[in-house]
């Protein structure tokens, strides 16, 4: 799942909201010009082509690649210092 | 581990807030007492909180501060840890809190934006200790916290793990948000009329679904985690109290159940208004015909002039953010500085309008109702920081320098926090 920033009119946004795979973090929503918002989302690659043909425009912040890199990084740093520390 | 405390350079488990908790009372017993909640987490774990002040409780208000109601928000728990870390050591040792000059990279590519020094006087921080009685509960849901960070991605859609640990055969229906569970409007389909609230948005205030995000549980303040947030409001007698969340830059206040209004009449508690309440925006075109637009009561009168000082509040807690950011609030010249650390002010029913309407269950507006039920209780000013942007990794900031996302955050919880707790010393 990448994260990304999705921005449209409600209508556009509305519409995004049925779009599977993909999450709306509503307390990212920003009023834009125009009668258009922005809001975050995590979303799968699918689901991003989806939302862009219902007329939002997207775009990604952290790939699917980056993101899973990201996680991945950070729970092993974690991990490790959980053993370190003997709190398994 | 004694000071100095720096900022973190990985997310903290729940043993480590629970060992710095006990840390600081150790160190500092002057000045900070380690409290348990009456209850423990549904997977067991005690859960702790420390109170810091220059002195008994003599009737000073009481500030509370919670964090980590949602499991996958990294940032608020180690923030306000650091918040208190830094005015133990600063009160005792008579030191500024000083955040060194510092650049974060946005994504998705920069470029850098560089911010300058940021200080706490010692001054302001003795103020503050001397003048308030300050709760710090960096930690509301460790069972969660834990799940997430130990189980990357901890949901099928790659955001994070939300809602509390409260068990279930079927691992879809795992978990209750703590957020949605509070004794306030909790069964919203007597507060609200349903009909018209959904003819206008998609979903609820919350979920009635076990796998849903913002599912509400079985009752009110059903869950542990719940019922120990509603106890430290209740127990200290909160005259301010935040909720620190993550993500989308916003200060918010109270109410969270329906607009702010002027008319005693149209309150939660009121028999007169139970399923007839819209939750739509004032001059919503979905508001039926004849029908009057509802608006939660928030008294306005003197001395507290509650809904005045809640803009009020809220914007100071602005303001210092971008101040802390170099930023002079006062001029609107536009820069990266000022695009990157602004903080929208609003009220929580109309944070998610127009993509869904207010909700309902959460931890401020149960702070809020409080002045409400016993009107000894009064004033009570609550907000929620939404801390944190998608720019800056969402849920999940890193905590490397670069790119800096974490140690924006943090200076930016310490600006508007101490703000708040200035207001109230």
């Amino acid at each position: 799942m990448s994260l990304v920033q999705i921005e449209g009119s409600e209508e556009v946004l509305r519409a995004v909201q049925d779009v599977p795979e993909l999450h709306l973090v509503r307390s990212s929503l920003e009023p834009r010009a125009d009668h258009r918002y922005k809001v975050a989302a995590y979303a799968s690659d699918r689901a991003v082509e989806a939302a862009v043909a219902q007329g939002a425009r997207v775009t990604v912040l952290l790939s699917s690649e980056g993101a899973a890199e990201h996680h991945a990084r950070m729970s092993a740093a974690i991990g490790r210092g959980r053993a370190e520390r003997g709190e398994v | 581990m004694p000071p100095p405390y720096p900022t973190p350079t990985v997310p903290q488990t729940p043993a480590q807030i629970e060992a710095a908790l006990a840390d600081l009372s150790a160190t500092f017993p002057a000045l900070c007492t380690l409290d348990v909640f009456p209850n423990p987490s549904v997977e067991n774990r005690k859960i702790h909180f420390v109170r810091i002040a220059d002195a008994p409780p003599n009737g000073r208000p009481a500030v509370v501060l919670t964090g980590g109601v949602h499991a996958r928000e990294s940032a608020p728990p180690d923030a306000l840890l650091h918040f208190a870390q830094n005015l133990l050591v600063s009160r005792t040792t008579g030191a500024d809190i000083v955040f060194p000059a510092a650049s974060c990279r946005p994504l998705p590519a920069g470029p850098a934006v560089n911010y300058p020094p940021f200080t706490i006087p010692a001054a302001e921080v003795e103020r503050i200790l001397n003048g308030v009685d300050l709760y710090v509960a960096p930690l509301i849901n460790p069972d969660g916290r834990l799940f997430d960070q130990l189980n990357p991605p901890s949901d099928p859609i790659g955001a994070g793990w939300r809602k509390n640990r409260r068990p279930h055969p079927d691992p879809t229906r795992i978990g209750v948000d703590i957020n949605r569970n509070h004794d306030i409007a909790w069964k919203f389909e007597d507060y609200y009329d349903m009909g018209v609230y959904l003819s206008f948005y998609r979903d609820g205030p919350a979920s009635t679904d076990r796998r849903a995000e913002t599912y509400r549980g079985p009752s009110a303040a059903s869950e542990p985690e719940t019922a120990n947030v509603q106890w430290l409001i209740d127990h200290t007698r909160a005259t301010y109290f935040v909720d620190v969340h993550q993500f989308g830059r916003k200060v918010l206040l109270c109410w969270g159940i329906e607009d702010n209004g002027s008319d005693p009449s149209m309150t939660f508690s009121s028999p007169a208004w139970t399923g007839k309440r819209d939750g739509l925006r004032p001059g919503s075109p979905a508001l039926p015909p004849g029908r009057p637009d509802y608006q939660e009561f928030v008294t306005d009168s003197s001395p507290h002039f509650v809904r005045q000082s809640l803009g009020t509040i809220a914007g100071e807690m602005r303001d210092a953010i971008l101040r802390s950011a170099g930023v002079d609030p006062a001029v609107t010249t536009a820069s990266p500085r000022r695009a990157h650390s602004t903080y929208d002010v609003g009220q929580s029913a109309s944070l998610y309008h127009p993509l869904g309407g207010p909700v309902t269950g959460t931890t401020d507006d149960y702070a809020f109702r409080r002045q409400f039920d016993d009107p000894t209780r009064a004033p009570v000013f609550a907000f929620t920081i939404e801390t944190g942007h998608e720019e800056e990794s969402g849920f999940h900031p890193d905590y490397g320098s670069p790119p800096g996302h974490y140690a924006k955050i943090e200076r930016e919880v310490h600006a508007a926090l101490t703000a708040l707790c200035a207001s109230a010393a």
